[in-house]
């Protein structure tokens, strides 16, 4: 069958999206179409969004709609979705024993335990369609690698939240959870400059307001020119563009705009 | 006649003061050499400098805004003619003949065109914006929240109707902007909707994290990812001047231009793309040039980007006069006046003048500036378009977190950026457009406010979006609209105009 894959994805995703938002829009108020509650417009929103998606795929099917790039599926294999699967299990369930006992609330349960499904699901074809070069379809290391950053991440949040001090401050664990997952998924070539760049913006939130301004924009520079292979041919360049852009960024930043932030380690 | 006068005086007044004149013309500056810089577009480069405006006061900082908006339209321009390279999908049509002319030694006369080009087309859009504003603004005091509703589901429906790509796809974005646009308080009960019980959220999501997520980190990762992209500057310049029989062809192209780019740029949805295509569609049918076609031809470097630039001004139109965006750069404008605390509508004329009225005249001040910077300095232009990417993105990566962190001061929008980049990466490599999103997100909580009023009004009644004449007409317009995408002449059409 001749199907564009591409639009098969990106109807999914709408209609995911789409559904999640139904389900967290359980606890809000319809009210009538005079009174509207808080809940009314999100609803039709979101099923309008549902509609529109389910149309997205229907169109990919048929004879009609963009027939140019047709892609067969390919890499759907069982032992990636229940893998997949079974990691959305994994945590929904963390989810639910660390809530369990205190506050089951079951739709935002079934909401992430949904949305790592989808998360999957659609990483697991996201690039397939593409057929230029390094975007081919997933390999073994891409899909490794994703599992076990979102598994890695997770765990690291989960871990470090209890840890005291500066760990259970504010976002810090959420920041921290976000880099480890970032960074093992930068590993595989394909992932790398997705995962660097944000473990970069990551770097940034977690060293700004302990470390200071200077050592959290010298940490993400140093992290950021990872992602160009010649930067690590040439280090002086790094070191001129860090000189350049501390010296920049303190003009802007500091002397004209004055904005209130940590200059040094506290 | 006499009232326009004066209030230009006024606006003039306001804009000419030290303060104002200076951040215009630093403005223009910052995003003409931001705008040249390869593969950042007029939407990343004003949502990477939205941040700085925000301790200045709200003309000053919309003045600059605008500025920086001319100065990337601009300078998208200048990548267009020396590289091949459209910094934005409005300078596409550029690359046609400008990168021919500059490959005929004539990239000097081609950048020199597009700068008198859009600074004519500016100026005559500048008198029709400060004309037609005041009495938009009348008609638009007499609309209900019923007509209302419906004028911004036109927007948002002749928005995605002009999205590249597929018209349902870019439907479904708008519809999902609209959807992360009531994360937030409830208005009328305080309830919290999707929250997950962050106290960050209950104000709704920042506006410039989904900006910056979506237009400035997904796109270096999208940059990052395809190095062929990136290209190097290999024409010469050459003479800036035209000679007598290239200034005779440009001349009626920038008339033509200049009509057609104001025309279409008022549109919600339409602005500056819209109107370079419509241009050149135009020149390559009837101008004395058409022949040349393909090899260099100046009308084809003349009309679309004096139409770009009308379209640049005259969008300005709906959001000034009805508060709707229409278009991203627009949506960004918005975002930027309700972060001042200004609510965009037809209000604005009588509660801020000096805003209105100094935005208007300071369009004009701005282009004079994009004529007096861009010609003598063009030589630093090139220079900078030199920059190896590779330096580049580190600093817009340094630039975009400290900007978000300054927001609030809470690191909660850095993360914020990092999971809209994600976000955006994915929307990219599904071919889901960002732009309508963006749209919707702005329009969303403006919508909702409207339609239960219009609702409570009515008594429960639907029929009420019908019934108003006014609404009716934007309805149908809209459905117009969708219906004739639904015809596969017209699509195929737009499609084959998009590939080009």
């Amino acid at each position: 069958m001749r199907i564009n894959h591409r639009d098969v994805v990106a109807g999914l995703f709408l209609v995911l999206l789409a559904t999640i938002g139904l389900f967290l829009n359980m606890d809000h108020n319809l009210g009538t179409a005079r009174r509207m509650g808080p809940g009314y417009m999100p609803w039709m929103v979101f099923l309008l969004q549902a509609g529109l998606g389910a149309l997205v795929i229907f169109v990919s099917f048929g004879k009609r709609g963009e027939r140019v790039e047709v892609v067969k599926p390919e890499g759907i294999d069982i032992v990636r979705i229940v893998s997949v699967l079974m990691f959305a299990t994994a945590a929904g369930t963390l989810y639910l024993t660390q809530y369990g006992g205190v506050r089951a609330d079951k739709v935002v349960t079934f909401t992430i335990m949904a949305g790592a499904i989808a998360a999957g699901a659609i990483a697991l074809w996201i690039r397939s369609p593409e057929t230029d070069g390094t975007m081919a379809a997933w390999t073994q290391g891409e899909f490794v690698a994703f599992v076990a950053a979102m598994v890695a991440g997770v765990l690291a949040w989960y871990f470090i939240r209890g840890a005291g001090g500066y760990f259970s401050q504010g976002y810090n664990a959420v920041g921290i959870g976000m880099l480890v997952g970032f960074l093992v998924l930068a590993i595989p070539p394909g992932w790398r400059y997705l995962g660097l760049i944000c473990a970069c913006m990551c770097i940034f939130g977690l060293f700004l307001e302990k470390l200071g301004f200077y050592l959290a924009l010298i940490g993400t520079i140093l992290l950021a020119c990872l992602a160009e292979r010649d930067h690590i041919r040439k280090p002086l360049g790094v070191l001129g563009l860090t000189a350049f852009l501390l010296v920049l960024c303190w003009f802007v930043f500091i002397r004209e705009l004055d904005i209130r932030v940590n200059l040094w380690p506290t | 006649m006499e009232l326009l006068l004066t209030n230009l005086a006024h606006g003039f007044g306001v804009a000419l003061s030290l303060q104002n004149i200076s951040f215009a013309l630093l403005g223009a500056l910052i995003g003409t050499a931001i705008g040249v810089l390869p593969g950042i577009g007029p939407v990343a480069t004003i949502s990477l400098l939205l941040p700085i405006t925000f301790g200045l006061p709200a003309t000053t900082a919309i003045i600059m805004l605008a500025g920086i908006f001319y100065g990337a339209q601009y300078g998208g321009s200048t990548t267009a003619i020396l590289l091949n390279l459209p910094g934005e999908v409005s300078s596409v049509v550029t690359t046609l003949e400008g990168y021919k002319m500059a490959r005929n030694g004539r990239a000097g006369a081609a950048l020199a065109t597009a700068a008198i080009g859009s600074f004519f087309a500016g100026s005559v859009a500048t008198v029709l914006v400060a004309a037609s504003g005041p009495l938009l603004t009348q008609v638009a005091l007499s609309f209900g929240p019923a007509d209302y509703f419906s004028l911004m589901l036109l927007g948002l429906i002749i928005a995605s109707v002009l999205a590249q790509g597929s018209v349902i796809k870019a439907i479904g974005m708008v519809v999902f902007g609209v959807a992360l646009g009531l994360v937030g308080t409830d208005v009328q009960t305080g309830q919290q909707r999707f929250t997950f019980g962050i106290p960050e959220l209950s104000d709704g999501i920042g506006f410039v994290p989904v900006a910056m997520g979506m237009f400035g980190i997904a796109e270096i990762i999208l940059n990052l990812e395809r190095p062929e992209a990136r290209s190097v500057l290999t024409t010469k310049v050459g003479s800036l001047f035209l000679t007598r029989e290239e200034f005779k062809r440009a001349t009626p192209a920038v008339l033509r231009g200049t009509l057609v780019g104001s025309f279409l740029g008022i549109l919600p949805g339409g602005g500056a793309s819209l109107a370079a295509f419509g241009s050149y569609m135009m020149e390559r049918k009837i101008s004395k040039g058409r022949h040349l076609f393909g090899t260099g031809a100046i009308e084809g470097v003349a009309g679309p980007e004096a139409a770009n630039n009308a379209a640049a001004q005259t969008s300005f139109i709906p959001l000034l006069t009805l508060g709707i965006p229409s278009n991203a750069v627009m949506a960004l404008m918005v975002g930027a006046l309700i972060i001042q605390g200004i609510q965009p509508g037809p209000r604005m004329v009588e509660a801020q003048p000096d805003l209105f009225w100094g935005l208007i005249a300071s369009m004009w001040v701005g282009n004079l500036m994009l004529l007096v910077i861009n010609l003598p300095l063009i030589g630093m232009w090139v220079a900078l378009l030199k920059v190896p990417y590779k330096y580049l993105y580190p600093s817009i990566l340094v630039f975009c977190s400290i900007g978000v962190y300054s927001l609030n001061n809470n690191v909660f929008d850095v993360y914020m950026t990092v999971l809209f980049a994600v976000f955006g990466y994915m929307c990219s490599k599904l071919k889901l457009e960002a732009a309508p999103l963006l749209i919707g997100f702005v329009l969303g909580p403006m919508m909702e406010e409207h339609l239960r009023r219009a609702m409570l009004l009515s008594r429960g009644d639907w029929g009420v979006f019908i019934q108003r004449p006014i609404s009716a007409t934007l309805l149908g317009i809209g459905a117009v609209a969708l219906l004739a995408m639904a015809l596969p002449n017209l699509r195929k059409g737009k499609e084959k105009a998009m590939a080009e």
